[in-house]
């Protein structure tokens, strides 16, 4: 049997479908709804999620404009916006701005907006979508909250720091001038008293005077030393080429007295490559190495010291082997320390600080050191920076 | 030839007495007046007070000062002394136990003729005073001459 149904009853059926599928759309959905008109900005119809996000029943919505329930300082932006559409332009972006609500609550949402036209291309309706990003914009602001709070707190530590590190330049510099004139006082007059002492007074009254010498001479170094140490963290380094022959030679000038007077042997062993690197901070931790092993001898063993360079990929080291008394493995890790001075380095003059200082001067010319060594046989130290072409 | 005088700026007694040895011995011909901070220096710079008196406080030929010192100290002095016409003309030398490169970039910037570092061995200072001596007997002599010429 065919169908009774006369066709245009059935497309008017057709489109009453279509027309309640679309209602059942614009009311149950989990977003807010709204036709607006373009003329006025009125509300027409809203759905039920609007109702409840703007605490307006669909009722006063109709007799209030988009702009009424805009927040006030996003009421512009979305005038420009609903101008552009008006004009013709199509907006990628949805909208992110606040709306009041009836019990004068801020919510944050996010729109879109759309205008419908007639066939002739004329603005007709304007359709808007809006979901409730509140909860979003909450997190966002306390997440900006907190950067906030750990900018300040890292701005206050950073600060703290500072104050720190510049009571430590004051500490430094009363170190060396309140500490250093006793000193020289002390030094002085002990000079003082061995000039007006007879020649042939009591002898343990000049021995007594000359520890007192001595040992005032190892203070003023010990102090020197630690104002060294504590000024390479801030000092300026210009790191460049530099042939590390060059700084074997300046270190092995400074000591020429040195070597002549214990009749060392010190054997240079080319090619010494060029590193990255300082040459006056080189020539120093060079000369200190060299001199640590000239010094730590046993007595009446004639020192023999070997320099060499070892180079791999990308890196230079430089070794100092002595065929001094040796190092403990036991001693080995503290050698770089501040004030690590050991039993054995005791009958030997030096602050104790020298090693610390190399290390950190290494350190901040980007390199490494290190040593291996053999109780009573010798120590071999070395120190590795980034190679360099010249 | 006369010898030099010296106007030393130093606050710690034991280093002023050193110094006065020191010198004694290196130019026996030289004067030695101490003050003890910048503000005694400006004192007897202007013959003012109880420096008023010239045949007692010579004006100076040299001014050799300390850096760290109370009431004025060395940087202050040497930046009074530059900035002014007649006291620019006296070559100042800095005598301090201060290794700082600050100070001794600033020293240089405010017109200081030399920076040396007091020594801790009476010895080193005995020599340190000679070459201090000599040089401006020799150099303070030769400007003299200058002028008579």
């Amino acid at each position: 049997m065919a169908p009774a149904t006369p066709r245009p009853t059935e497309d008017g059926e057709l489109h009453r479908q279509t027309e309640e599928e679309y209602r059942v759309f614009f009311e149950v959905a989990a977003v807010g709804n709204a036709i607006v008109d373009v003329g006025t900005r009125t509300f027409l119809r809203v759905n039920k999620y609007l109702e409840k996000l703007t605490g307006y029943s669909e009722h006063e919505l109709r007799r209030l404009t988009i702009g009424a329930i805009t927040h006030p300082d996003d009421r512009a932006a979305d005038l420009e916006r609903f101008r552009k559409m008006m004009a013709g332009e199509t907006l990628e972006e949805p909208s992110e701005k606040r709306y009041i609500r009836k019990n004068g609550e801020v919510v944050w949402v996010s729109a879109t907006e759309t205008i419908v036209t007639n066939v002739e291309g004329v603005p007709r309706l304007e359709i808007v979508v809006v979901s409730d990003i509140t909860a979003r914009k909450r997190a966002e602001a306390e997440v900006e909250c907190l950067r906030r709070k750990l900018e300040l707190k890292v701005a206050e530590r950073s600060a703290e720091l500072a104050d720190k590190s510049s009571q430590l330049e004051a500490f430094t510099y009363t170190v060396a001038h309140d500490l250093r004139a006793p000193l020289r006082a002390i030094n002085c007059y002990a000079e003082y008293v061995s000039e007006a002492l007879p020649p042939l007074e009591d002898k343990r009254v000049a021995n007594c005077l000359q520890r007192i010498k001595d040992a005032t001479r190892r203070l003023d170094t010990l102090i020197r030393d630690l104002l060294a140490y504590t000024r390479i963290a801030e000092m300026e380094l210009s790191v460049h080429p530099i042939a590390l022959q060059l700084a074997v030679d300046d270190a092995l000038r400074m000591l020429a007295n040195e070597i002549d007077r214990c009749a060392a042997e010190v054997r240079v062993e080319p090619p010494l490559p060029a590193v990255y690197g300082e040459r006056t901070m080189l020539g120093h931790v060079v000369c200190h190495l060299l001199s640590n092993a000239l010094k730590f001898v046993a007595r009446g063993k004639r020192p023999v010291v070997r320099v060499f360079a070892e180079e791999n990929s990308d890196r230079v080291r430089l070794y100092i082997a002595d065929n001094g008394i040796g190092i403990p493995p036991q001693h080995q890790d503290r050698m770089f320390r501040v004030f690590e001075r050991l039993e054995a380095a005791l009958c030997h003059p030096g602050s104790g600080i020298g090693l610390a200082l190399t290390k950190k001067v290494i350190e901040r010319l980007g390199g490494s050191v290190g040593l291996s060594s053999v109780e009573g046989q010798g120590s071999m130290f070395w120190f590795e920076l980034r190679k360099a072409e010249l | 030839m006369t010898g030099t005088t010296f106007l030393v700026v130093e606050d710690d007694e034991n280093d002023a007495e050193f110094l006065r040895t020191a010198f004694r011995r290196a130019g026996p011909d030289d004067r030695l007046q101490i003050v003890r901070n910048g503000e005694e220096a400006v004192r007897y710079l202007s013959g003012a007070g109880e420096f008023a008196n010239r045949s007692l406080h010579p004006t100076p030929d040299v001014v050799i000062t300390d850096l760290k010192m109370p009431h004025m100290n060395g940087l202050e002095l040497l930046r009074l002394m530059q900035a002014d016409t007649k006291w620019r003309q006296v070559p100042r030398v800095v005598l301090t136990s201060s290794t700082a490169p600050a100070d001794v970039s600033a020293a240089f910037d405010l017109g200081a003729a030399a920076y040396l570092i007091k020594p801790v061995a009476l010895q080193e200072l005995n020599t340190m005073a000679k070459a201090i001596s000599d040089f401006w007997r020799l150099s303070i002599g030769l400007s003299r001459l200058d002028r008579l010429r």
